[in-house]
């Protein structure tokens, strides 16, 4: 009687619960791997859930927004800028308008919030002052707080952390950062603009950090000739309502047609639908899409991360499906079909994802608890409350989860093909041709090429940048799509190039030979840790050329208003008209006493200073409307004109209708003042070192010559024609009619003048330099003006207030600042040699599981070598070997992948004039990284190779 | 009233094997016949590249003939698809290896049960049908333990347990003895023997005259055809001169 082969009921089921067996204690038997594998997929799982869970607790709910800003009062009323009484608030919100038609009502006038209050509330005004108090010489602001914080029906909102209530006028609370910024203790005296006050305690607002530097006063204490200067005052008092009614919708929509804002407990914790927020006539606004793209966001940056890893896993897996071969192909032998023996290593997949996101998940929320409960604990409200977002870390775990179990079907799928009894008769596995994954991985290549190839030729077809500007979307889809092609199709062939690098190794040296053939024999292993460097090398290129042409952009269109570090301070300043209108004589300073101030103020971060002279500047020069025009525009006590360099026709830069600039590269558009038009500080007077000074580059001989030959230095090769360039004088208290923007005032005289060009290292805003010889003689009235000061590094705040005190104190003005040039480059090698850095770290990471496995993968054959008499020092050559293979390879195409496409995103879309590429970040990433890797694979693996009784024959 | 002879568990009928195409091609097995029945114990003896381990790949369903016809209990493994061979080696053929019996991660009953499993038994069900086999083998205290907690010739019976649990009444062992002391492999060879006696049919591949010995028929192998096939109980030197060893 032949067999009954038909299925029996719950063979799936116990299938699958033998694989899940199985899996479970392969898992204890191999710890190291499993413990890596956990690893690699729990902490991108934690970094999410972490990073999600941050975001959200950054975000209000209902009982926050209620208990931080309104305590336990119902309601509070403020002042809403709308255009018209058609504008709604957000419900959330009193300060956001959510809705409106946007149209400007002449007629609107908002009404005093105070004047909305329904009958039946007790009402706690708040008002906002604006305070000074005096540092050294320097008045810095204050802010002020008009309130009864204590009273109990603010609890929530104020909470008192030091010290005890005010008892009299003179007590006040503070917050704890007052306290802190001047040094100050509990009953120490501080001197404001409304008066003197002892602290004798520290308030919490719970909606303001603990840091800023608040006064809380109350009625009373503030005397009514500060509270009239306070500027706009319907608008800087709330009005807190303390009653049992709740504050309706209606009531608020009521109030907004006012233009007042209202928060309600009510409406907060019951928001009005999308209906009764809409105005008549305006569409209703795209709810959930600012979440869509939080998700969608998201999700990319959580594939990409989980592809790293899974490539990584994926890399441990094969190993793992490799060892266990030949056990499933007993189990195959024992009657399990080809599902069943995958779903043995799935179910590796299956455990191990389970374990690595539950403890990811868990990981990523205690961490993220712990910042949020210690940033509040630290009295800031930049966390109100923790927020798990469930749905987005269960998003994290399924993703970090799937991405377990798609690392392990890879190799779980070729064990299933590989027939059972090939692997039980030669206990190894056959390594597949991947012919068709070649072939597929060379057409998608040539596709990315053909939509590289387009997208650029796209970007490059149009001239007018109104048109490149339209197609822009068109473009950066084509190149993108190209690129991320292209990484597909590296990926796809990596298995092929890896067979032709090592096909020729016969006159390498043994151990590099031997990690050649390793890597081709045992594709499972090293394609996915190739293609993990691989996507780290794109990504970081791509990144590294992308953000070194932004900042080339950004280099080229910062406005430079000295060199990077530099500041000039004037030495002599106008002082502000006195109260009868009259004007007071400008303040003269010396250099030494601003120079010495300053160093005495931030020490040796003091590189240099110089005093630069220039023509006289504008000063005393009565203009506008009424202004007698028949005073010259030069007297001994004022002076109307101002300096400037001419254009010469054909110099302008060319723009289109729109005002788009046609060409950024045109040499008319580019460099100092091209586009902008100069101050009067804009002419100097120089010689060789204040040229280097000023311009950050050397004057030559020749333009030195024309300096002392009467002419000009000038920064920009647009104001000179024919080796000339024309000095105009303007009126500045004339308006002229000149096409040319820039051209305000009337030219009252044009000197043509030899020239020469010294571009600046920098676009900085100079026309050039004359000598003051040449000033005399044209009649510019040279005197020191300026005091140049160039530091080692941008100051930190604390060193630019101390600089701005001693600057006030010098000039006798309290509130002299004292701002120096950032320049662009403040964070720029931190971040691209960061993106390096974690690109190394993924190209480490890969290249170290890859020899690790394959060492280990390769125990029986060093015992062979072994026993041959194999030099100790083999061990450490074949793994250094094997990581130089790994990362070198990886690292060259994900350059290839991620620059190339880059560049041509950079130049196509119009992103940066300049593309450049940072060839020392590529190079360190293509040469610096890799042998890095290979040292360190050599450094930390153990020399002495494996002996076994078998294999020595003992 | 009709008197039935022994029932066919195996039959290879004009079994040919062929690895590779064209020059590269390797005849494995060429036109090979054999019957072997319920209780009998059959031993398959020949030179290294003979075909031993292709006739016992073909027998269990591992691998497919290239022409000819293979039967397992009646049933022609010709039609059936990849997921039936499955469950025919679930249910009626049993495996027994050299090496690597033992699936290293289940203890001895799992892995005796594990063909029971694998065909959706309940593992309380599964696990008494496991220690039942055991039994069968002597070794039940060993249930408990794991691969590595067992000598070799432990395993092996621990293999041949998993070979018979269950329905199965075809044993297909490949060099039982190869890793174990002559001690250990007599043992093994009792077991075996004592398999066929209780009713399964068992093909064993072995170099090893002496082992031969204790089959009821030697088939002689060279080339990949059966060249002769002897009575039971010969002289192991008389066995080796057969078999051109």
């Amino acid at each position: 009687m032949p067999l009954d082969l038909a299925p029996a009921p719950g063979g799936r089921r116990g299938s699958f619960r033998v694989a899940l067996r199985m899996a479970r204690r392969d898992i204890n038997r191999h710890k190291g791997r499993s413990l890596l594998i956990i690893l690699l997929i729990m902490l991108p799982v934690a970094g999410m859930t972490g990073a999600v869970t941050l975001f959200q607790s950054t975000q209000k709910t209902s009982e926050e927004i209620v208990r931080y800003e309104l305590g336990g009062t119902q309601a509070r009323f403020s002042a809403l800028p709308v255009p018209n009484a058609d504008s709604v608030q957000d419900p959330l919100n009193d300060t956001m308008v959510a809705h409106s038609t946007g149209v400007h009502d002449a007629d609107f006038t908002s009404a005093d919030p105070a004047e909305l209050i329904p009958p039946g509330y007790e009402v706690l005004p708040q008002r906002e002052l604006d305070l000074t108090t005096g540092v050294g010489a320097a008045t810095v602001s204050l802010q002020g707080w008009l309130v009864d914080a204590l009273h109990p029906a603010f609890t929530g909102k104020y909470s008192l952390l030091e010290g005890r209530a005010p008892r009299s006028s003179e007590e006040i609370l503070v917050s704890p950062g007052l306290l802190e910024r001047f040094s100050l203790g509990l009953g120490e005296q501080i001197t404001t603009s409304a008066g003197s006050f002892v602290p004798v305690g520290t308030l919490r607002d719970a909606d303001a950090s603990d840091r800023n530097s608040f006064i809380f006063l109350r009625d009373g204490q503030v005397p009514d000739s500060v509270l009239n200067q306070q500027p706009g005052s319907a608008q800087a008092v709330s009005y807190y309502l303390v009653g049992p009614e709740p504050v309706t919708w209606a009531l608020v929509r009521a109030a907004n047609s006012q233009g007042v804002g209202v928060l309600s407990r009510s409406v907060v914790f019951d928001p009005p639908s999308a209906d009764q927020q809409a105005i008549q006539g305006v569409p209703p606004p795209q709810r959930g899409s600012d979440f869509m793209a939080l998700y969608a966001t998201f999700g990319l940056i959580a594939a990409l991360a989980l592809l790293e890893v899974g490539l990584l896993a994926g890399a441990a897996f094969a190993v793992g499906a490799k060892r266990q071969v030949r056990e499933l192909a007993l189990l195959a032998a024992s009657g399990a079909d080809s599902p069943t023996v995958r779903s043995v290593v799935t179910a590796g997949g299956l455990w191990l994802g389970g374990i690595a996101v539950l403890s990811g998940a868990a990981l990523g929320l205690c961490s993220a608890a712990a910042v949020v409960h210690f940033v509040r604990f630290m009295g800031s409200p930049r966390f109100p409350g923790f927020h798990p977002d469930v749905p987005l870390t269960l998003v994290s775990m399924v993703m970090g989860l799937v991405c377990c179990i798609l690392a392990a079907m890879a190799p779980a799928n070729q064990v299933a093909r590989q027939a059972a009894l090939g692997a039980l008769k030669s206990g190894r596995a056959p390594a597949g041709n991947g012919k068709r994954t070649s072939l597929a991985g060379a057409a998608l290549l040539l596709v990315a090429g053909g939509l590289l190839a387009t997208g650029w030729l796209l970007g490059q077809s149009a001239a007018d940048p109104d048109i490149k500007a339209g197609q822009l979307p068109l473009v950066a889809g084509l190149l993108i799509a190209g690129a991320v092609l292209a990484v597909v199709g590296f990926v796809l062939i990596v298995g092929w190039t890896i067979a032709v690098l090592t096909a020729r190794t016969d006159w390498l040296p043994l151990y590099v030979r031997l990690a050649a053939r390793d890597s081709t024999r045992n594709r499972g292993r090293t394609i996915p840790a190739v293609a993990a460097v691989l996507a780290a090398a794109t990504l970081a290129s791509a990144a590294l050329v992308l953000l070194a042409s932004q900042q080339a952009g950004m280099r080229e269109n910062h406005h430079w208003n000295a060199l990077e570090n530099q500041t000039f301070l004037p030495l002599s300043i106008e002082r502000p008209f006195l109260a009868d209108g009259s004007s007071q004589p400008p303040v003269d300073v010396e250099a030494a006493d601003l120079s010495s101030a300053l160093t005495g103020a931030l020490g040796s971060s003091v590189a240099w200073t110089k005093t630069i002279s220039a023509p006289a500047y504008v000063r005393n020069c009565a203009f506008g409307p009424g202004s007698d025009l028949s005073v010259p525009a030069r007297t001994a006590t004022s002076n109307c004109l101002q300096y400037s360099l001419a254009k010469p026709p054909g110099n302008e830069c060319p723009v289109t209708p729109q005002g788009r600039v046609v060409n950024r590269d045109d040499w008319r558009c580019r460099g100092s003042l091209a586009q902008s038009p100069g101050s009067q500080s804009s002419i100097m007077i120089g010689d060789a070192e204040v040229i280097g000074a000023v311009l950050g580059r050397e004057a030559g001989q020749e333009a030195l010559a024309v300096l002392d030959a009467g002419g000009m230095v000038v920064t920009n090769p647009v104001f000179v024609r024919d080796g000339e360039t024309v000095l105009l004088a303007q009126n500045v208290r004339t308006q002229a009619e000149h096409p040319d923007p820039y051209l305000m005032h009337k030219t009252v005289s044009s000197t043509v003048l030899a020239a020469a060009v010294v571009e600046p290292a920098e676009a900085v805003p100079y026309y050039g330099f004359i000598s003051e010889e040449t000033a005399q003689r044209l009649g510019m009235q040279p005197r020191p003006a300026e005091l140049l000061v160039q530091l080692n590094r941008h100051p930190s705040a604390a060193e630019a207030d101390a600089a701005s005190a001693a600057v006030a104190a010098v000039y006798q003005q309290p509130r002299a600042g004292f701002w120096v040039e950032p320049g662009i480059s403040q964070e720029n090698p931190w971040m691209t040699w960061s993106i390096v850095a974690v690109s190394a770290l993924i190209t480490f990471s890969a290249a170290g599981i890859t020899a690790g496995l394959s060492l280990a993968d390769a125990r029986p054959d060093h015992a062979t070598l072994a026993a041959v008499g194999a030099s100790p020092r083999l061990r450490k050559g074949l793994a250094g070997s094997q990581a130089l293979l790994t990362s070198g390879l990886g690292t060259l195409l994900g350059c290839l992948a991620g620059a190339l496409p880059a560049v041509l995103i950079a130049s196509a879309t119009g992103m940066s004039a300049l593309v450049d590429v940072p060839w020392l970040h590529l190079l360190a990433l293509l040469v610096a990284v890799p042998l890095t890797g290979a040292f360190l694979a050599w450094l930390f693996t153990r020399a002495r190779l494996p002996a076994s009784r078998r294999a020595v024959g003992i | 009233m009709s008197v039935q002879g022994p029932q066919q568990v195996l039959e290879l009928a004009g079994v040919s094997k062929t690895f590779g195409e064209g020059a590269t091609a390797v005849a494995a097995l060429r036109d090979v016949d054999l019957t072997i029945s319920a209780g009998e114990f059959v031993a398959v003896m020949g030179p290294s590249g003979s075909g031993k381990s292709s006739l016992l790949a073909l027998a269990g369903g591992l691998d497919r003939p290239t022409s000819g016809s293979v039967f397992v209990e009646s049933t022609p493994l010709a039609g059936l698809g990849l997921n039936d061979l499955a469950r025919l080696r679930r249910r009626a053929v049993g495996y027994v290896f050299q090496d690597f019996n033992l699936v290293p991660t289940l203890t001895a009953a799992e892995n005796v049960a594990l063909p029971l499993e694998l065909d959706g038994t309940a593992s309380r069900k599964a696990h008494r049908q496991a220690m039942d086999a055991l039994r069968q083998v002597g070794i039940p205290e060993l249930a408990d333990r794991f691969m590595d907690q067992m000598s070799g010739g432990q395993q092996q019976r621990v293999a041949i347990a998993r070979a018979v649990v269950g329905q199965r009444r075809l044993i297909l062992a490949d060099e039982p003895t190869g890793a174990l002391d002559s001690t250990t492999g007599q043992g093994v060879m009792e077991v075996l023997r004592s398999r066929a006696e209780a009713g399964a049919a068992v093909m064993l591949v072995t170099h090893e005259a002496r082992h031969a010995a204790w089959a009821d028929r030697v088939v002689f192998l060279r080339d990949g055809r059966i060249v002769d096939q002897a009575a039971a109980l010969q002289d192991p030197a008389v066995l080796l001169a057969q078999a051109g060893l």
